[in-house]
């Protein structure tokens, strides 16, 4: 009698803690508290490397099959990109707008050209819209991509490096209101937070606005054209991550 | 005797009741560990600890930002990367 009463007890109780323990740690993580809801996961991509080649198949049932195909994936990867961006917490009203007409732009033209290629009469013409799915567009290697990378500089200008400085400037207020507690790791650390920001900010300078000015005619003649700015937020990512330990450095130091 | 039997048995059992509401109900009405909504009488909740806190809230919560942001910015360059790696030729 006693002992399963005993057990329920002890069962209940166990549960509670647990549910406690689990909502405490839920409510307690600053990393995920501060996480915006947009940030919860990123514009879908299309699913991997897929074979999209522009080699234009023989015959007008050939190629409007092929252009089935392309324009309807396509037009599910702009249907999954465009709620994330509007979504995106991060984006600058300006580039987010920018990225949604691009997106829109080209779900209607893929919309427009499956229906103009299943209409061809013959394959010579249809031909000729099958290639405007790539070149006129550019979804991925484009549209697709300039959008990321606008929403991966946006978050760093606008946020992950504003964050940084305001962190930098408590610490030093912290280390200001108690000179004694300040040692040579702790001034080579701070130095070290103050190099990294900076380099960040030269880094990222200017490379949501560059990103966006790509066309599917610049990519046309010029198919490496969005890869500085691969490199720019690379960079960027890396020093942030650096000063982000830097900070934390310097808050363990003075604790 | 047979009353007194009895009126063991229910001393009993009223003594078994009463160990599992206390059981059961200290985490609601007693300020247990687990919760959250009733104010704790903890010493970590001294004026020490809330000053340390303090200190260094300001901190803290710029950080926690900058992780949101950058994971953020680092799921959109792989993705970015990602669309770029499907051939749009």
């Amino acid at each position: 009698m006693r002992s399963p009463i005993r057990s329920g007890t002890i069962a209940a109780a166990t549960i509670t803690t647990i549910t406690a323990i689990a909502l405490s740690c839920g409510i307690a993580s600053p990393v995920y508290a501060a996480q915006p809801a947009a940030a919860v996961r990123s514009v879908a991509s299309p699913a991997g490397a897929l074979s999209d080649s522009d080699a234009t198949p023989r015959g007008l049932d050939a190629i409007q099959r092929a252009a089935a195909t392309q324009t309807t994936r396509r037009i599910a990867a702009l249907n999954r990109a465009i709620p994330s961006v509007t979504r995106n917490a991060f984006l600058t009203e300006a580039d987010r707008d920018a990225v949604l007409a691009t997106l829109n732009d080209a779900l209607d033209g893929m919309r427009s050209l499956a229906a103009t290629i299943a209409a061809d009469t013959d394959a010579d013409t249809a031909a000729t819209h099958y290639q405007q799915i790539f070149t006129d567009y550019r979804v991925y290697a484009v549209a697709l991509r300039q959008a990321h990378y606008a929403a991966a500089a946006d978050g760093l200008t606008g946020t992950a490096i504003p964050k940084l400085i305001e962190a930098q400037s408590a610490l030093q207020a912290a280390i200001d209101a108690d000179p004694s507690a300040s040692t040579p790791e702790i001034e080579e650390s701070m130095q070290s937070l103050a190099d990294h920001i900076a380099e960040a900010r030269a880094a990222i300078d200017g490379v949501a606005a560059a990103a966006l000015a790509v066309t599917p005619a610049g990519y046309n003649a010029d198919k490496t054209v969005l890869n500085s700015s691969k490199v720019s937020i690379s960079t960027a990512v890396s020093a942030v991550r650096l000063a982000r330990l830097d900070a934390q450095s310097v808050r363990e130091a003075l604790r | 005797m047979r009353a007194a039997r009895a009126r063991q048995a229910a001393a009993a059992t009223l003594a078994a009741v009463v160990l599992v509401l206390s059981l059961t109900g200290c985490g609601a009405r007693g300020g247990g560990a687990g919760d959250s909504s009733t104010p704790s009488t903890d010493p970590a909740g001294d004026s020490t600890s809330i000053s340390t806190d303090d200190r260094f809230a300001a901190v803290d919560d710029a950080l926690a930002d900058v992780d949101g942001a950058l994971g953020q910015s680092e799921t959109d360059l792989s993705a970015g990367d990602e669309a770029a790696a499907t051939t749009d030729e």
